[in-house]
């Protein structure tokens, strides 16, 4: 075949493909069937060979890891257990708050959280790209899992259901920038905003904190629970790393690290509420 | 051919999933996905190259949580463009090929951070040189292997005609 008769066709074979890709991403965009159906598919075909897969390179992560991270996991093991000694102080306390609060709350008709259905899931993996922020969970729709349920640990909320594939779910991390925001409320003044994702790991509060209010570096967020939350109120956020005034001087702008370690998350609980959870 | 070139494909896309992605430079991953449409480029002819990049990269967006389509789009003009270099001005030599698989490489993950950008995803302008660092230096290091790979699953009969006289062809 002459060469600018194959230039030609290797041309319109290219804008077919571009073509092709602009609809899919037009299908994606208004989350039509097609498009979630192959996720689905895609998603069971492969997964008895990721997990062959994973099950392979396991030991060869864990050796990764090993030599990457010795120090930091040393240093941060010490810190670990300097840390453990001080919570087991306060867990005896925390216990009997939590069952007073939990008391009270009923008494007063209002949800509580330990009420709410859940199911446990393991992390299967993180981020596949660069670009993507999300963690994979062994759990999906067979399990009630729906998108827009929070998922949290004992430590604080991990993040949200961001899109169930067959028997998985991807998270998306309340560190994501595209997270569409949590309702939070300083513990200590009561002051209700709206936290969203950063860079870097963390949050930052932007709306509802008041010039006027004081806050404190080190202080607690937990979720609001207002308007028809998805997001049951009092799960631990995280804690104010620092303060500064808005542009406007009006609110304040909050820097938060979040409760749970998002590094290291294993196993998440998922609430299996996925409106009115507040 | 298609078949076994197929089976390659899956099984990069398995690697991608299972090892590649939970290794961790600098916050940055390495992107064998985005390598496989260019080693086909290089042994085949832009047109194979962009169908291959296609394939694969709308089966790794409907297992990502990005847009479907994007790395699609991505991989179809990457595998286009590489097959197109290499035919119009390239000649074979083991430092050009590994030239063009690191610019290739840097091409396509700014081109997907660019597409991403437009069709609403954040993306952070200070972790890009960290990433298309990493993936440009992986890449051109998984390069010669995955060639070798390609190449016998494509056949003799199958692979782009040798070039080994002139930098810039008539």
């Amino acid at each position: 075949m002459p060469r600018s008769r194959r230039f030609g066709r290797s041309r319109f074979t290219l804008i077919l493909l571009v073509l092709a890709s602009l609809t899919v991403l037009t299908l994606d965009y208004r989350d039509s069937g097609p498009v979630q159906g192959a996720r689905n598919a895609l998603g069971t075909v492969l997964s008895p060979f990721r997990s062959v897969g994973e099950w392979v390179a396991t030991p060869f992560q864990n050796g990764w890891e090993g030599i990457t991270g010795y120090d930091d996991l040393k240093d941060e093991n010490t810190d670990l257990r300097r840390q453990l000694d001080e919570v087991r102080g306060d867990e005896v306390e925390a216990d009997a708050l939590t069952k007073e609060n939990e008391e009270l709350r009923r008494l007063n008709d209002l949800p509580v959280t330990a009420d709410i259905p859940r199911t446990t899931a393991e992390i299967t993996s993180g981020p596949l790209t660069s670009f993507d922020t999300t963690l994979e969970i062994d759990k999906g729709s067979g399990d009630g899992i729906k998108v827009g349920m929070a998922v949290i640990t004992e430590a604080g909320l991990v993040g949200r259901i961001h899109r169930v594939q067959g028997g998985r779910a991807r998270v998306q991390l309340i560190t994501d920038p595209d997270f569409p925001g949590v309702g939070v409320r300083l513990v200590e003044s009561g002051d209700v905003g709206l936290a969203r994702g950063s860079s870097r790991g963390r949050l930052r509060v932007e709306e509802g904190i008041t010039a006027t209010t004081p806050v404190e570096r080190g202080e607690d967020l937990v979720t609001s629970g207002l308007e028809r939350s998805n997001y049951p109120a009092g799960i631990p956020v995280g804690t104010v790393i620092d303060v500064q005034p808005t542009e406007d001087q009006v609110e304040q702008a909050l820097n938060v690290e979040p409760a749970a370690d998002l590094d290291a998350v294993r196993f998440v609980i998922v609430l299996l509420c996925d409106e009115n959870c507040g | 051919m298609a078949g076994r070139l197929a089976l390659v494909g899956l099984v990069a896309l398995l690697l991608q999933l299972t090892v590649i992605s939970p290794i961790t430079v600098a916050g940055a991953r390495p992107d064998v996905v985005l390598l496989f449409a260019i080693v086909v480029s290089m042994e085949t002819d832009p047109e194979r190259g962009a169908v291959a990049g296609f394939a694969l990269g709308l089966a790794f967006d409907l297992l990502l949580d990005t847009p479907a389509g994007l790395t699609a789009l991505t991989l179809t003009l990457v595998g286009w463009g590489v097959g197109t270099a290499k035919d119009a001005v390239l000649r074979s030599s083991r430092v050009i090929s590994l030239a063009l698989v690191a610019v290739a490489s840097m091409a396509g993950t700014l081109l997907y951070a660019g597409l991403a950008v437009v069709f609403g995803v954040t993306i952070e302008a200070g972790d890009l040189p960290a990433i298309v660092g990493l993936v440009a230096v992986v890449n051109a290091l998984l390069s010669q292997p995955l060639r070798w790979v390609v190449r016998r699953s494509l056949g003799p009969e199958r692979r782009s005609p040798s070039r080994d006289r002139s930098v810039f062809r008539p």
